[in-house]
């Protein structure tokens, strides 16, 4: 052999293994995720808040049919805004986008929103006082080895006292729970995959604005208000989707975004009745009471955050990273004590209590100095029936049951159906989402 | 024990440079394919529609390897080598710009089949190395552990590579060019789509097949060839 012919042998052989040996990849024969996808068939997304507007979003950019169907007469859910209260718009729904390493986070990145990093302090009511730290760390619901037992079960064996109980209440709070349901074993093992990055961030206008400007307007002409669904029949190759009124819904495939409290009372019904296990797997969800009072003050006398309040576990200072020449308080009331003040039956009453606990705390200046308040109690909302979900004693595997699809045919997205850390929040919910639409079209691929 | 170690390392360099052994220089264009993490690539860019610049999937780079033979006079011979592959990919959408870099790090046993016994011609190698891999992000100009999300994601494996070298008498050595293709039953990355996609195990699983593959130049320093040759 001459060196030129060897020289166009070895150029071959090269280029050869270099082209061949990718397609002996099992990873890269499989179906290749998304390239060549031409569904042509109609998607049906029930839900308009995060996750379902997310999901028609993703549709949409990828030329597939869709309807989303809400039973509320606005788009957003959990995702909403009060105007006029102050000078400056509140979200009364979430309001903090936790990190930025997340879809919205390179949304805001991309679109060059406002947004503020909260780093204000935390002080505490320990005792009768308001003290900057405590005697002992609150934050120890972190680590393999923690039992499957409620927070304040765990709280009191490690030795806290009663003094702590309100603390631990906040931490729990944090997490829409009681202290007394949330198990700390499981939520642990859910916030392990927690990848969004620890900072809290503010948006200069809302979250509900920028959800809206970003997602909500791309597919709001695919929505249908007021349009309360009521029945999915699964039984044949078309899902039929039946709304209260009788109106019935033809569709392919079904994204059922709703939140795991309204599929626990099964507001919903599924024919044929899903299987067992994703039903036994709803009920171990937790998602109890919880609101959001915003109580505007003449000035401002209370501390950026104060946790271990007995009627509110916190109380924080709802201006941080707002231009604003108001001063609003609010209260973020979640588990036994949202459902305590949900028990009042009067939003009068309800400001009552919170005023009492704050002239307690804050030397009887808040009675005072109050203008007025404005109550959004999840705690029984329609077609929300709560706050978030979170992790039960025995919660297993649970979350992972409930988000997958049945019969290829209804995929499960919403916030408590994030198997990846991110639950209880917007990004989580968007995620929901995209995992929901990836197996839709995973499954129709080719 | 210590000067046990010493023996033994004062052993090694004399053997090694008593025999006629060779040091093969290679660098050029990398190419690297992680089934997995493209999973992960094509969901992030799914799942953000609004990227004017989707992320290209982590394939393309550079990389550069040394390779130490000895006794390179004879048909079937003994290597080490070191092998380090870099890859580099952007995404863009307005404001929001994120890199991904990965580092590939493989230290090589390899038998060589030299067939004309000389420092000239065909040589086919077959490798068979540890892997390492380092996936690191960058987001908006700031490593994404800045902020308590996860910056980077190492990785542990092995590969098998096969290697064919083309060698001719150039100034004071011998230059040529090389190609290789390697395969690896598994890299271990659990954080990979932490770092590609921001989300733990939602879309892949904690450890994928990959294939690999480099052409280039490279340059054989060593003595002048004593059985075989020009
Ligand atoms: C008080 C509070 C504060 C929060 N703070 C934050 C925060 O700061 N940061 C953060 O990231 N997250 C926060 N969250 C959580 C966040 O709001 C949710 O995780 C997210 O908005 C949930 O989106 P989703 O799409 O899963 O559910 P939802 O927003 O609840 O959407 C479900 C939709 O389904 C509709 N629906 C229900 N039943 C039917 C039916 N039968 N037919 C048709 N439609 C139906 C509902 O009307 C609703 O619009 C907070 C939540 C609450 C309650």
């Amino acid at each position: 052999m001459n060196r030129r012919k060897f020289v166009s042998q070895a150029a071959w052989v090269s280029a050869g293994s270099l082209f061949i040996s990718p397609l002996l990849l099992p990873g890269c024969s499989a179906k290749d995720l998304f390239s060549g996808m031409n569904y042509e068939g109609r998607v049906l997304i029930i839900g308009a808040g995060a996750a379902g507007l997310y999901a028609g979003y993703l549709l949409k950019m990828n030329g597939i049919d869709f309807t989303i169907v809400e039973a509320g007469a606005e788009v957003g859910g959990r995702l909403g805004k009060l105007t006029g209260f102050a000078d400056y718009d509140i979200d009364t729904g979430a309001q903090w986008m936790h990190g930025r390493h997340h879809i919205l986070g390179d949304l805001a990145a991309k679109a060059g929103t406002m947004l503020t990093r909260d780093e204000t302090a935390l002080s505490y009511w320990f005792n009768q006082q308001i003290v900057d730290a405590l005697p002992r760390d609150p934050f120890i619901f972190e680590g393999e080895a923690l039992p499957d037992i409620s927070f304040r079960d765990y709280a009191h064996d490690q030795g806290y006292g009663p003094e702590y109980d309100n603390i631990i209440e906040a931490i729990a709070g944090d997490q829409g729970a009681a202290a007394s349901a949330l198990s700390a074993y499981w939520n642990y093992k859910d916030e392990e995959n927690w990848v969004s990055g620890d900072e809290d961030y503010k948006f200069r206008a809302t979250y509900f604005d920028f959800f809206y400007e970003h997602v909500a307007a791309q597919v709001i002409g695919h929505v249908r208000l007021n349009s309360i669904v009521s029945e999915v029949d699964y039984t044949s190759d078309t899902v039929a989707v039946t709304l209260s009124g009788g109106e019935v819904l033809l569709a392919d495939k079904v994204i059922v975004t709703v939140p795991v409290a309204v599929l626990k009372l099964e507001e919903i019904l599924f024919s044929p009745r899903l299987p067992a296990e994703k039903t036994e797997a709803f009920s171990r969800f937790g998602m109890g009471p919880g609101m959001k009072v915003f109580l505007k003050f003449t000035h401002k006398f209370y501390s950026d955050n104060l946790l271990g309040g007995a009627v509110c576990a916190a109380y924080i200072d709802d201006t941080v990273g707002k231009v604003t020449q108001d001063h609003v308080l609010m209260a973020f009331v979640m588990g036994d004590q949202a459902a305590a003040l949900h028990a009042l039956g009067s939003d009068e009453a309800i400001t009552q209590a919170l005023l009492t606990e704050l002239d307690l705390v804050y030397n009887g200046q808040a009675s005072p100095a109050w203008l007025a308040s404005s109550i959004h109690d999840y705690t029984d909302r329609p077609f929300i029936r709560g706050a978030y979900g979170y992790s039960t004693v025995g919660m297993g595997d649970a979350r992972s049951v409930a988000a997958r699809p049945v019969d290829n045919k209804i995929f499960f997205a919403g916030e408590a159906m994030n198997t990846n850390g991110h639950h209880q929040t917007v990004q989580g919910a968007v995620e929901s989402a995209c995992k929901a639409v990836i197996d839709l079209i995973d499954g129709v691929a080719p | 024990m210590s000067k046990r170690l010493t023996a033994a390392c004062i052993g090694i360099m004399l053997t090694l440079t008593l025999w006629p052994q060779g040091l093969l220089l290679e660098g050029g264009y990398a190419f690297v394919s992680m089934p997995e993490w493209n999973r992960a690539t094509r969901v992030y860019n799914f799942s953000r529609p609004f990227l004017t610049q989707p992320q290209p999937l982590l394939r393309h780079g550079y990389g550069a390897e040394f390779t130490y033979t000895f006794r390179a006079d004879r048909r079937l011979l003994q290597q080490v080598g070191m092998r380090i592959v870099s890859t580099e990919s952007r995404a863009r959408g307005g404001q929001h710009v994120a890199w991904l870099r990965c580092h590939l790090l493989a230290p090589g046993y390899g038998l060589q089949w030299n067939p004309r016994a000389g420092r000239e011609g065909l040589r086919l190698s077959v490798f068979v190395a540890p892997v390492l891999t380092l996936l690191r992000r960058k987001l908006n100009g700031s490593w994404s552990s800045e902020e308590g999300a996860p910056s980077g994601a190492t990785g542990n494996g092995g590969e098998v590579r096969v290697k064919i070298c083309w060698l001719t008498a150039l100034s004071g050595g011998r230059a040529g060019i090389s190609c290789s293709a390697g395969l690896g039953p598994a890299l271990y990355a659990p954080r990979a789509e932490a770092v590609i996609n921001q989300t733990q195990r939602l879309v892949t699983g904690p450890q994928t097949v990959f294939f690999s593959a480099t052409a280039g130049l490279c340059y054989l320093i060593g003595p002048a060839p004593q059985t075989a040759g020009r």
